[in-house]
């Protein structure tokens, strides 16, 4: 595959990464909302509807937030991610930790709002960063490469820095 | 109480056994009086070595007279055996009730069964079967029964039958095939095929999509920054 010799993931590889992850968050909201909603109904009908409203808009908030928070901070990869064979970094090579992921998942939203277009920069950034990674201070990589604890962000794709790259044992897929 | 009276019959025997006795008796007799005085002749000095002689060109005549008397006996009873006369004889045992008794004897005794298990221990059928299958005649046969339109329309009408769906109904019916299935289904070999056979698909879907993600990846970046006139930095 002819492309740059650099381990960062790309927009496509991304953007499916983040379609089966919406679909899974979304499909576990779902399911977790029938199932109180059955439970809910058991001991009588929840009043009045705007609560209702509320509590299925704030369960579906914490529901991604956790999911994608929850994933980038434990194993720095969401299922979507897992499957797709990418994962997110922050600057010492490790996941970001908790509050970070967070801080990435509002970049993400931020990046969302206008159609997307949060995620234009990746097709431009030498490190294909988009918002939520320029936020967080993170990079997306291909997971079959296995990166040295160096600096990740320091890279840089200049001839100057090509040496750096030599920590990097594979070659993006 | 008296003694028993001898009958015609028991005279016969009692003169058989008197017979026997004598010539028992003769016998012991003979080595006794001709045989060691021989042997004793046969040690001494002078005569011994013609004697040995002698006794070697008699056991010669006598080996030979007994293989001369044996082939005439094999001729004599090969000539008997194929008389038209026990021909006869043999024909008249069948149509009575020998036959019948014969059967029996031989399922009495599980000759069949005892018979059948030495062959196939000594597998004398393999080989037989071997050597049958792999002879030129046999295959030249089973061709030519194959390509028979006899045995197609046979089959054909085998197949046709109504004992066909019967048969296969008893068949996917019996417990034993009940018994085959339920192994089969839950065979952990059967189990495992299945699983890596679905991951192994899975994992092929999932690695051509990653493949073509990349690709696009790359040519989506290389487009985007075509237009803005800006390259890549090369990595080195």
């Amino acid at each position: 595959m002819s492309g740059p010799r650099v381990p960062y993931a790309g927009i496509a590889t991304r953007a499916v990464a983040l379609g089966i992850d919406a679909f899974l968050s979304q499909a576990i909201f779902i399911v977790g909302a029938a199932l109180l909603g059955l439970a809910g109904s058991l001991v009588g009908e929840l009043r009045p509807a705007w609560l209702v409203g509320v509590l299925a808009a704030v369960g579906w908030a914490l529901t991604g937030a956790l999911y994608f928070a929850g994933f980038w901070s434990g194993t720095g990869q969401t299922p979507g991610m897992r499957l797709m064979h990418v994962r997110v970094l922050a600057r010492d090579g490790a996941p970001p930790h908790f509050l970070r992921a967070l801080v990435r998942l509002v970049g993400l939203v931020l990046a969302i709002i206008p159609v997307f277009a949060g995620f234009i920069p990746v097709l431009i950034d030498d490190r294909r960063r988009g918002l939520p990674d320029f936020l967080a201070s993170t990079v997306v990589v291909y997971a079959d490469v296995v990166l040295a604890p160096a600096a990740v962000l320091e890279a840089d794709v200049s001839p100057r820095a090509s040496s750096d790259f030599s920590d990097f044992s594979g070659q993006p897929s | 109480m008296s003694a028993p009276r001898l009958t015609p019959g028991d005279a016969a025997d009692l003169a058989g056994g008197l017979a026997l006795t004598g010539l028992r008796i003769g016998g012991a007799a003979g080595r006794i009086l001709v045989l060691r005085p021989m042997r004793m002749a046969a040690r001494a000095p002078v005569v011994g070595p013609r004697l040995r002689r002698a006794a070697a060109e008699l056991t010669a005549e006598g080996r030979t007279a007994r293989i001369r008397g044996r082939e005439q006996l094999e001729m004599i009873l090969a000539e008997a055996v194929t008389a038209p006369e026990v021909e006869r004889t043999v024909d008249r045992m069948l149509a009575g009730s020998l036959t019948e008794a014969l059967g029996r004897s031989l399922a009495e005794h599980r000759v069949a069964e005892r018979l059948a298990g030495e062959l196939v221990a000594s597998g004398a059928i393999d080989e037989a079967l071997t050597a049958a299958l792999e002879h030129e005649e046999a295959q030249r046969l089973i061709e030519g029964a194959l390509a028979n339109p006899g045995l197609e329309r046979m089959l054909g009408a085998i197949l046709e039958s109504r004992l066909v769906p019967e048969l296969t109904e008893r068949l996917l019916h019996s417990r034993e095939m009940q018994t085959v299935l339920e192994y089969v289904a839950t065979s952990p070999e059967v189990r495992r095929a299945l699983t890596e056979q679905s991951s192994s698909l899975a994992e092929e879907m999932v690695g051509s999509l990653r493949t073509r993600t990349g690709t696009l990846d790359d040519a989506a970046e290389h487009t985007v920054r075509g237009w803005l006139r800006r390259p890549r930095p090369a990595a080195g």
